[in-house]
């Protein structure tokens, strides 16, 4: 699953076509083919597996009850749209959720760990981690999953220039890092 | 890609090997536990995208269809003749892809009056969005965040928008299509966005205005 990125959009219509003419396996084969990147992104947009699979549920759902017709063409980013737009609710609730719970007394529920992988040992991922929102986005969009900017621009709902400018300032960052680990020069 | 994308190969190079380095983790639910989630939460959505059963299209078809068809194309004439919001002339206009679609929110006080955009408002009153006019197509009202991100403030529900429990009653124009708050109002300024869709997921964007309320004053 972490081979690079393939462009699988003619799978992707083949699946929505299937699907659109009844044959549900093939939303199970869309799932398949994105699940775990949408999930992985949503981890990290989170922060939170918790709060990242809720999300994850919300977006495939709305993918089901849609049809997922208006992703024919381009189906990979306008699922990670999609699924965007549900860690954007699903991280407003639990803002909302965490106030109300600090008003009562309460104990904020603790944050989760994302899930432990070799990745979050490293100094860049670290690195990444620490950027500013919607640097890391764009910064794990383009290199963790292979989008290009018009795509990442179309899912982050910014301009083309927008994700330039931000790719620009998070490689600055990122460079230092490198720099002081030695891994470029 | 641009050539600003590749103006540093080297850091590229790296950033590429050590962030695609670690597989995915696993995923929460699998394609048929999320279609199982889907039927249980009441999405039985597989029906609009499947083909119809051949026994239902060959069903016969008695004189009381044909009799409720011509009810229901009446009913229709009947309010499409009638003045309501779009009484300024305008009419539903549906959102083809690529269509240079434009709107205009407007704010209205919960007990009447209209507000200007960006204007001051009590704390905890409550306020209504109403699009200029019916449009046909998907809705997400969104609270613009103060680091730039969005957060959707009711789920995309299609055309028939839906009032909020605080403002439960409120009245709405025939169609439905009134935005409502259903939170509570903290005394800030906040901006609000309503998009306008092809899609149900409001992921394809064609029409987009934006207000700035501010309650910080009140």
């Amino acid at each position: 699953m972490s081979e690079p990125h393939r462009d699988t959009t003619g799978d992707d219509d083949d699946a929505l076509r299937r699907w659109a003419g009844g044959d549900e396996r093939a939303f199970d084969a869309l799932v398949r083919a994105h699940g775990a990147a949408v999930y992985a992104f949503l981890c990290k947009v989170t922060r939170d597996p918790e709060l990242a699979s809720e999300a994850y549920s919300d977006a495939f759902l709305k993918v089901f009850r849609t049809g997922g017709a208006e992703g024919r063409g381009h189906f990979r980013p306008w699922l990670f749209t999609v699924a965007r737009r549900c860690a954007q609710d699903v991280l407003r609730t639990e803002r909302r959720r965490t106030r109300t719970a600090a008003a009562w007394g309460d104990e904020p529920r603790p944050a989760g760990d994302e899930p432990v992988n070799a990745e979050d040992n490293d100094a860049l991922w670290a690195a990444v981690q620490q950027l500013p929102e919607p640097h890391r986005s764009v910064v794990i969009l383009r290199y963790r999953h292979d989008f290009d900017s018009p795509e990442i621009a179309r899912i982050l709902e910014l301009s083309e220039k927008q994700v330039r400018d931000k790719l620009v300032y998070a490689r600055r960052v990122l460079r230092k890092v490198l720099e002081a680990e030695g891994a470029v020069s | 890609m641009t050539a600003n994308d590749h103006e540093d190969t080297e850091l590229d190079a790296a950033l590429r090997a050590a962030l695609s380095r670690a597989p995915f983790p696993a995923p929460p639910l699998s394609g048929p536990e999320l279609r199982a989630l889907a039927r249980r939460s009441g999405g039985d959505v597989a029906t609009s995208v499947a083909a119809p059963e051949p026994a239902q299209r060959h069903r016969p078809r008695g004189p009381w269809m044909v009799a409720i068809a011509a009810l229901l194309v009446g009913g229709l004439a009947v309010w499409w003749s009638l003045p309501g919001p779009a009484a300024d002339g305008l009419r539903p206009r549906s959102i083809a892809p690529g269509a240079d679609a434009a709107i205009r929110l407007h704010v209205v006080l919960d007990g009447g009056g209209a507000l200007d955009r960006g204007g001051l408002l009590e704390a905890g009153q409550a306020v209504v969005f109403r699009a200029e006019a019916p449009v046909a197509g998907f809705a997400c009202l969104q609270r613009l965040d103060q680091d730039g991100g969005a957060s959707l403030l009711l789920p995309p529900p299609g055309v028939a928008w839906t009032v909020g429990p605080d403002l439960d009653g409120f009245p709405r124009d025939p169609a439905g299509r009134v935005l409502a708050f259903d939170e509570d109002i903290r005394p800030t300024t906040m901006s609000y966005r309503l998009d306008l869709a092809t899609d149900a997921a409001c992921a394809d964007v064609r029409a987009s205005d934006t207000v700035t309320l501010d309650w910080s004053g009140g």
